[in-house]
């Protein structure tokens, strides 16, 4: 991990990574596509509607695990002071947003014909509805704040605070009578579901996870050379001062 | 798919669709308007020359 503390070395990393993350995210959607609309049954009791779980459920693993990622990147940031840290939290976020977005209109095209209800304030809806204000929260607060560092320590710490929310998004369903249904997957007792709908549902959260990473390690990159640019930009200035400068001071 | 439910189905693909290209779109342009301003500045600016913690 230290070798790639050095923003040059984790460019090059990224060089010769990009094109197999990218072939391996266009693989498995293929595959999981593939498995989701022409492998897996329709269920006996939401028929085809299923088939929206293929992306809604992915989707919310990745608001949570994209959560999970920006908080060791806070704590990179705080007590490690890695250098890419800061840069690997601030690429997350509008990622993680993104994925929360998805989660939350997938599931309301689903609750609509399943629910009859586009949506309801129980305590798992509300409490990933929450996880996407942090998310803009703190994508608001890398725009405000000027000042690199400043804005870095900020957003780490509020990214800890909001780690709180995680276990409550995921026990929500078992603390509260919510009518949002109850883990089916991670459970202490094995996955409820067939195994004929499981593995078309690993496959596409395999491909969710890929497309994090891929654009993860894209927007990494992007920090890095806002960082370069805004470096040079300011050697340039200075630059381009100094000789007026030199001419006031002479007079 | 004979669904009576097929316009959640497609609508729900198509808009999870429509993020994910935003998010590629979003990375990727930022990361070409970077490059060009970089290369205005200095043209090996954006290769992988050695580079510090601002």
């Amino acid at each position: 991990m230290l070798v790639y503390a050095n923003p040059a070395n984790f460019l090059r990393l990224v060089e010769r990574l990009l094109p197999a993350v990218t072939l391996l995210t266009l693989v498995l959607f293929g595959l999981g596509l593939g498995l989701v609309f022409f492998v897996a049954p329709a269920d006996y009791q939401q028929g085809d509607t299923v088939r929206i779980m293929f992306i809604h459920v992915p989707a919310a693993w990745m608001a949570l695990f994209i959560y999970g990622v920006m908080a060791v990147a806070a704590l990179g940031t705080l007590v490690w002071r890695h250098p890419l840290a800061d840069a690997a939290q601030k690429a997350a976020a509008p990622l993680g947003a993104g994925f929360t977005l998805i989660c939350l209109a997938t599931g309301s095209l689903w609750g609509k014909p399943m629910w009859g209800t586009w949506w309801v304030w129980d305590a798992r809806l509300t409490s990933v509805f929450v996880l996407f204000l942090i998310y803009l929260g703190l994508i608001a607060l890398w725009q405000t704040i000027e000042e690199f560092g400043l804005a870095a320590r900020a957003a780490a710490i509020l990214t800890l605070v909001g780690v709180v929310n995680l276990p409550i998004i995921k026990f929500s369903v078992d603390w509260w009578n919510t009518l949002h249904q109850p883990a089916s997957v991670f459970r202490l007792g094995g996955p409820m579901i067939d195994a004929s709908m499981l593995w078309p549902l690993l496959v596409m959260a395999f491909a969710f996870t890929s497309l994090f990473i891929t654009l993860h390690i894209m927007a990494i990159r992007n920090e890095i050379l806002r960082r370069r640019l805004r470096r040079l930009s300011l050697r340039v200035a200075n630059q381009a001062e100094l000789p007026s400068f030199g001419k006031a001071a002479a007079q | 798919m004979s669904d009576p439910h097929f316009g959640f189905i497609l609508a729900a693909y198509l808009l999870a669709a429509l993020i994910i290209l935003a998010m590629i779109a979003a990375v990727w342009t930022d990361y070409r308007r970077l490059r060009l301003a970089l290369e205005r500045l200095r043209p090996d600016a954006g290769s992988d020359e050695p580079d510090g913690r601002e």
